[in-house]
């Protein structure tokens, strides 16, 4: 009877998938043109994070304030995940590398941000170090919010969330998050959120598809 | 609200496709493995393709996948798994499961109260924002390997977090990995670290 609770948890990972897959689908209009129903949504009405920003400590100097806006014509991929996280977050950084890989010369109209979730853990230069694990250096921003308002005021904006088990100083903390990626393009709108567990080779389709609708002019 | 009972009909139907779906990506994934060893313990349990993630940080915690598979006519269980202490400071067995996290409950207090039927923390002090579902990994104290079937420990899924590397986990390294099963008794493996 586990294995069955195994397959419905694994379905209900997925579940996003499925249920935004529907509803845009029902929605019509802002997928429609869409030429194969990619896995994830479009959020509507439009999230607009252009005017927030957090301190890239990848930047020079480090901790320069980083507006989150795709640069002209690209798309700006964000993670909100936290670095001690040993299952998800590595995966879906693996995944996202390797749609970088995937889309050739297009990589260059892609960076890629990650925004720590867990401030007591998570240093400026440890999420340098964790990102060049999967990217080469022009490629990311390593983001952290100097607060959990500050924070807050980022994720809210995205429809991420996150949250702290409480604990005493110096324990042990579990953190749960949203596993979505968002797909920011260069007006600072969010196109697309793709759901946790979305492979390399799909995310990598889904951002050609993207750049493609969203600067239908130079595609 | 509506998005939420619509959601739970399609768990209903899609709990097959989707689940099959999710193996046969892990499938593929695994068939990049160096290690292809099976060992079987006496009550008909093999544990096959044990690999760990290569480590991002130089230092931090790890997690550990394998698939279990039972060939015998009884229910068998996994209840323990560990590495040697020079390895990591402990093994734990976590599964990753998503909260149901409701784009249209816009309140904290929703998103506070799904959180407690997973039963997951419950103090009103943390801090918790409402928007796409949540992930984090629940620890787990047994996994049943049903009669006849296979359970795989797979990113996303059931891992074995690895806590307190004592030294990063770098690409072909191998560790020896100890199963401890309630009728099968005890399996040794040896897992071998790749990139995913």
């Amino acid at each position: 009877m586990k294995r069955i609770a195994v397959l419905v948890l694994v379905a209900s990972a997925l579940l996003p998938v499925a249920a935004c897959g529907s509803s845009s689908g029902s929605a019509g209009g802002s997928t429609a043109t869409t030429a194969v129903a990619q896995k994830g949504y479009r959020p509507e009405p439009k999230r607009k994070v252009g005017t927030l920003s957090l301190a890239d400590y990848a930047a020079q100097p480090p901790g320069t304030p980083f507006a989150f806006k795709a640069q002209p014509g690209g798309l700006l991929l964000v993670y909100f995940g936290y670095l001690s996280c040993p299952d998800i977050c590595p995966l879906t950084m693996g995944d996202t590398a390797a749609a970088l890989e995937a889309l050739g010369d297009d990589a260059s109209k892609v960076k890629v941000a990650f925004a720590t979730v867990d401030l007591e853990r998570d240093e400026g230069a440890d999420i340098v170090e964790y990102m060049t694990h999967f990217f080469a250096p022009d490629q990311f921003h390593a983001l952290r919010a100097r607060d959990e308002y500050q924070l807050h005021g980022v994720t809210y904006e995205f429809g991420a969330q996150w949250s702290i088990e409480p604990h005493e100083p110096g324990s042990f903390y579990g953190v749960a998050h949203s596993g979505t990626t968002y797909a920011v393009d260069d007006k600072g709108n969010v196109v697309w959120a793709w759901p946790f567990g979305t492979h390399g080779d799909e995310l990598a389709a889904g951002i050609r598809t993207l750049l493609a609708e969203t600067y239908p002019a130079s595609a | 609200m509506r998005s939420t009972t619509r959601t739970r009909t399609l768990v209903a139907s899609l709990v097959a496709v989707l689940a099959l779906g999710g193996l046969a990506a892990c499938g593929s994934d695994s068939k990049g493995s160096g290690s292809s060893a099976t060992t079987t313990g006496s009550g008909g349990v093999a544990v096959t393709d044990a690999w760990a993630r290569e480590s991002a940080m130089s230092s931090g915690d790890g997690a550990l996948y394998f698939t279990l598979t039972n060939g015998g006519k009884a229910d068998d269980e996994l209840t323990a798994v560990s590495v040697p202490t020079d390895l990591a400071s402990s093994a734990q067995m976590h599964e990753t499961v998503e909260t149901s996290g409701d784009m249209s409950t816009g309140t904290s207090e929703g998103a506070l109260s799904t959180r407690a039927t997973v039963g997951l923390v419950h103090e009103t002090t943390e801090t918790t924002m409402a928007g796409d579902g949540m992930m984090t990994m629940k620890e787990v104290t047994s996994v049943t390997v049903p009669a006849g079937g296979t359970v795989t420990f797979e990113p996303g899924g059931y891992h074995v977090m690895l806590i307190e590397l004592a030294k990063p986990l770098t690409i072909g390294q191998t560790f020896a990995v100890t199963l401890t099963f309630a009728k099968a008794g005890t399996i040794e493996v040896t897992a071998t670290v790749r990139a995913s």
